[in-house]
C-alpha cells in the first residue's frame, strides 16, 4: 500500500526560481512566454558567437592559462592535504 | 558566461541505474549506493531508468530512500532520466522526479495497476482485489497530477492563440486542449479528448455537491464528522437525479458510483492548499492583457487577492483537466514518445529537442543576472 507520507512529501513545492521567471515574463514580456524564450535564446546565441570570435583573437591563449593564484593554490593543496 | 544550475542537470558522478524489472531485489541492490551518495553530499541524485516496470510500492520505496530527510532534515533532489524504456511503475517514477528528462530514443508506457495471481480466486477475493487496484489507480493518478500540473501550465502557456482565449475565461479550456492535441498522434490525442469529457463530469459532480451543501446553514463551520454524511447525501441526490430515467439502485452499481464521487471530491478538497500556492506563482500567466496591466499596478498583498478573483477559476478547471488526464493514464495502455510525454507534463525536458524547459528559462535568468552584476 502506498504511504500517505510520500503523498504529502510529493505535494508541489513552490520553486522560487520559477516564480522569478514568471514575474519577468509578466512584467517585461506581457505574459508572452514564447517572446521571452525567443529573446533570451537570441541573446544567448549572440553572446556565444561573441565568445567564439574573441577566442580566436591574440589574447585567447592568455585567457585559457590558469591564473597564478590558482596554480599556487593547487601546489599548496597538494603539499598540505 | 552561461550559468549551469546543478538542480536541473543529470550528473553521472552522482547517479544510479534502475534497469530491468523493479523488484525488491533491485531495491536491495541500489540501497547501499543511495546511502553512500546521500552521505557524500546533499547535491541532487540522478536516477537513470530503463525498466519495463514492476512493483509500484518498491518504486516508491526507492524514491523515498533517495529523497527522505536525513538526521539534519536535509532532503535530496531527484533527477530522473529515461534512457530506454520507462513503463508502468517506472513511468510513474520518471514523472515523479523533481526534474524529469527524456532522451530522444526513449519509450514511455502507461497502464493501470495490475496484479498477478498464482492461486484460484474467490468472488470475495476478486472483489477486494478490484477495489484495491482501483484505489491504487486513483492514488497514483493524483500523485501524477500533482507533479504534472506545473509542467502542464508551462506547456499550455506556449499555445499562443488558444491561451489568449483561455485567459478570457475557463470556458476556453476546450479550445486550449484541442490546440494541445495537435502535438499528439491520433491515438494519443484521443486521451486528451476523453480527459476533457471526464473533466466536465468531474466539475458537474463538484458543482452539484456545492449547490446541495449551500442550502444548509453555516456549512463552512461544520465539523468534518457532520459534513461528510451530508456530502454523501448530496451525491446520492445527484446520482439519482442523473439516472432518473434508468433502473438505478444503490444496491446495484449506485453505491460504487457514489463512493467514487465521494473519494474524488475528498481528494480534490485536499489539494486546494496546493492550488493556492500554484495560483500565487503561476496565476499571473492566466490574466488577459487588460487584467495584467491592472495587476501590475497593485501592491504584493493586493496582487494575491486579485489573482484569487481573476485567475483561480481558470487554474481550477485546468487542475480538473490534469486530474482527469492522469486518471485515464492509469486505466488504459498508452505509449508515448518523449515529445508527447513532454506535452503531457510527464517530463520536463527532452534532450536535443529544442523544446523549452525549466532549466533553460532558469539558467537564462541566472546568466542575465550574473552578467548585470559584473563591473
Amino acid at each position: 500500500m502506498l504511504d500517505k507520507r510520500l503523498e504529502q512529501e510529493q505535494a508541489p513545492r513552490v520553486d522560487e526560481r520559477l516564480a522569478r521567471v514568471v514575474r519577468i515574463i509578466v512584467e517585461q514580456y506581457d505574459g508572452d512566454v514564447k517572446a521571452f524564450v525567443d529573446s533570451i535564446r537570441y541573446r544567448t546565441e549572440v553572446n556565444r558567437k561573441a565568445e567564439v570570435a574573441s577566442d580566436h583573437s591574440d589574447q585567447a591563449p592568455l585567457r585559457k592559462c590558469p591564473s597564478t593564484t590558482k596554480i599556487i593554490g593547487r601546489i599548496s593543496s597538494a603539499h598540505y592535504s | 558566461m552561461p550559468v549551469h544550475d546543478k538542480d536541473y542537470w543529470e550528473n553521472f558522478e552522482r547517479s544510479l541505474f534502475l534497469t530491468g524489472k523493479i523488484t525488491q531485489e533491485a531495491a536491495y541492490a541500489l540501497s547501499p549506493r543511495i546511502k553512500e551518495l546521500r552521505a557524500a553530499s546533499g547535491d541532487p541524485i540522478t536516477l537513470y531508468i530503463d525498466s519495463p516496470g514492476g512493483s509500484s510500492a518498491v518504486a516508491e520505496g526507492i524514491r523515498f530512500l533517495i529523497k527522505a530527510p536525513d538526521q539534519d532534515g536535509r532532503k535530496c533532489r531527484l533527477i530522473t532520466v529515461v534512457i530506454g524504456t520507462a513503463a508502468s511503475a517506472a513511468a510513474d517514477l520518471l514523472a515523479l522526479g523533481d526534474y524529469a528528462i527524456a532522451e530522444p530514443q526513449a519509450d514511455i508506457l502507461y497502464h493501470g495497476s495490475r496484479q498477478a495471481f498464482e492461486q484460484l480466486l474467490t468472488f470475495e477475493g476478486a472483489t477486494s482485489v478490484a477495489a484495491n487496484l482501483q484505489e491504487a489507480n486513483e492514488r497514483l493518478a493524483l500523485r501524477l497530477a500533482r507533479s504534472s500540473f506545473r509542467r502542464i501550465i508551462w506547456r499550455v502557456v506556449q499555445l499562443k492563440d488558444a491561451i489568449e482565449k483561455f485567459r478570457d475565461g475557463p470556458e476556453g479550456l476546450e479550445e486550449l486542449v484541442e490546440a494541445l492535441t495537435a502535438k499528439f498522434t491520433p491515438g494519443n490525442a484521443r486521451l486528451l479528448r476523453e480527459a476533457i469529457a471526464k473533466q466536465k463530469s468531474l466539475q458537474e459532480v463538484q458543482t452539484a455537491a456545492d449547490n446541495y451543501l449551500k442550502k444548509r446553514k453555516n456549512v463552512a463551520q461544520w465539523p468534518t464528522k457532520q459534513l461528510e454524511p451530508e456530502l454523501v447525501r448530496a451525491l446520492v441526490d445527484y446520482r439519482s437525479r442523473l439516472h432518473k430515467e434508468d433502473d438505478w439502485l444503490l444496491s446495484r452499481t449506485g453505491m460504487r458510483e457514489v463512493a467514487s464521487d465521494f473519494n474524488l471530491i475528498h481528494d480534490y478538497a485536499s489539494q486546494t492548499k496546493d492550488l493556492d500556492a500554484q495560483l500565487e506563482v503561476y496565476g499571473s500567466l492566466f490574466l488577459t492583457q487588460a487584467q495584467s496591466a491592472e495587476f501590475k499596478s497593485k501592491s504584493e498583498e493586493e496582487r494575491k487577492v486579485y489573482l484569487k478573483s481573476h485567475a483561480a477559476d481558470k487554474l481550477e478547471v485546468l487542475w480538473y483537466f490534469v486530474v482527469s488526464l492522469c486518471r485515464l493514464l492509469q486505466t488504459k495502455d498508452y505509449q508515448l514518445t518523449p515529445e508527447e510525454a513532454y506535452w503531457l507534463g510527464v517530463v520536463d525536458e527532452v534532450t536535443g529537442s529544442g523544446l523549452q524547459s525549466d532549466r533553460e528559462m532558469i539558467e537564462m535568468i541566472l546568466s542575465t543576472e550574473s552578467a548585470t552584476r559584473k563591473p
